[in-house]
């Protein structure tokens, strides 16, 4: 009896410090979005701005430009996508961004704050709210759907 | 004392995969040759063994140069299939490619070869766009555009894959494989283009095949050529 009783103990030690480590340890708040945007920037981002943001030669802007991460063109660029002529610090890029309508609202914030962590010079985290009101402002500026 | 013949099998086994390995990596000095061998029978009464080459062509390169595989020879290239406009892995593959050009750029013995799976679009005038955009050049680099059957064809020939298909984002279904084929046109290994640690390993393999002597192994043929004559 006496060592089943031990037995319990020990699992029951187990499972509390293996409970403690998982709350200390799952990403919260700021973390918790730019790990998930990580994860989403690898599946829907890296073919063409490259796992270290750099772009690809004069075809693909790399996202380290500030004029590209304004909150207002990064936004609506990974929702609606971008066509035509684009200059870049002197550089006139001519390809396609495709849109990516299967991204929730969520999902944008995720992955633009995963490109201010990784890219910006001075990283910065949006709120919900904030890249909703910015996707609203998309789509009355441009009712196309053509950014 | 039961332990004892557990032990001996053990070394047993030990010593019997130890053997083989070395014997590994005395054949890994050579890269393995793709496809199948052809056995012709010989006027001494003996058996050739033939290996498959890649196939004849004719194909404008982005400088509007014709291109055929008489420029490729003595060569070894790495070949791949993409189209300027492809929204998904083409990127991936053309950094890597890149990757491979900035390393072997100046070395007139390596070409590399970037097919057009959609040569409608994919002009003489928007490849050379897009290799200039790119960071590539002509002759270390080909970009190359024509008759869409046979780029298919060449495709396939490469151990690669494309095909139309309206459901494909950009209109096209394809592999990312990058292809490299030693100086007859063998074909030596394919490789993940979207893969960078596979690309690593392919930039070492181009650096074995540099150092092979032309002449190494069976005699190659191209494929679509008659080699019975």
């Amino acid at each position: 009896m006496r060592s089943k009783s031990n037995l319990l103990l020990i699992l029951g030690a187990f499972f509390i410090l293996g409970f403690g480590a998982l709350v200390l340890f799952l990403p919260k708040g700021e973390g918790a979005t730019v790990k998930r945007g990580e994860k989403l920037y690898m599946e829907q981002c890296m073919n063409c701005h490259g796992k270290d943001g750099k772009g690809l030669g004069k075809l693909i802007p790399g996202l380290h430009h500030a004029e590209l991460l304004q909150k207002e063109r990064l936004i609506c660029a990974i929702r609606y996508g971008k066509s035509g002529p684009l200059e870049v610090d002197g550089q006139v890029y001519n390809g396609q961004m495709p849109p990516n309508f299967a991204l929730d609202d969520g999902e944008i914030r995720d992955i633009v704050n995963y490109v201010y962590a990784q890219f910006a010079e001075a990283p910065k985290s949006l709120d919900l709210p904030e890249v909703q009101d910015q996707l609203r402002n998309c789509a009355q500026a441009n009712p196309r759907l053509q950014w | 004392m039961k332990m004892i013949p557990f032990f001996g099998l053990v070394l047993l086994f030990l010593w019997s995969c130890g053997n083989p390995s070395t014997n590994a990596e005395k054949e890994l000095k050579h890269l393995p040759f793709m496809g199948e061998p052809m056995l012709i029978q010989n006027d001494q009464g003996g058996v050739d063994t033939l290996w498959p080459a890649l196939p004849a062509f004719t194909l404008a390169s982005q400088t509007g140069d014709s291109i055929t595989q008489l420029d490729l020879a003595g060569k070894i290239r790495v070949a791949d299939f993409f189209f300027t406009s492809c929204p998904t892995i083409c990127p991936m593959m053309s950094a890597q490619m890149l990757r491979i050009h900035e390393r072997f750029g100046s070395n007139d013995q390596v070409v590399l070869i970037s097919h057009s799976i959609d040569p409608e679009h994919d002009s003489v005038s928007v490849l050379a766009d897009y290799a200039e955009k790119l960071g590539a050049s002509a002759p270390g680099w080909f970009f190359l555009t024509g008759d869409m059957d046979l780029i298919f064809s060449l495709a396939d020939a490469y151990g690669s894959f494309a095909e139309k298909d309206p459901n494909a984002p950009g209109g096209f279904a394809h592999s990312g494989a990058l292809t490299l084929a030693d100086r007859q046109g063998r074909i030596r290994g394919v490789y993940d283009g979207t893969n960078p640690e596979e690309v690593d390993r392919l930039i070492l393999d181009m650096e074995r095949l540099l150092a092979e002597a032309p002449d190494y192994g069976p005699e190659a043929v191209p494929v679509g050529l008659d080699y019975a004559q």
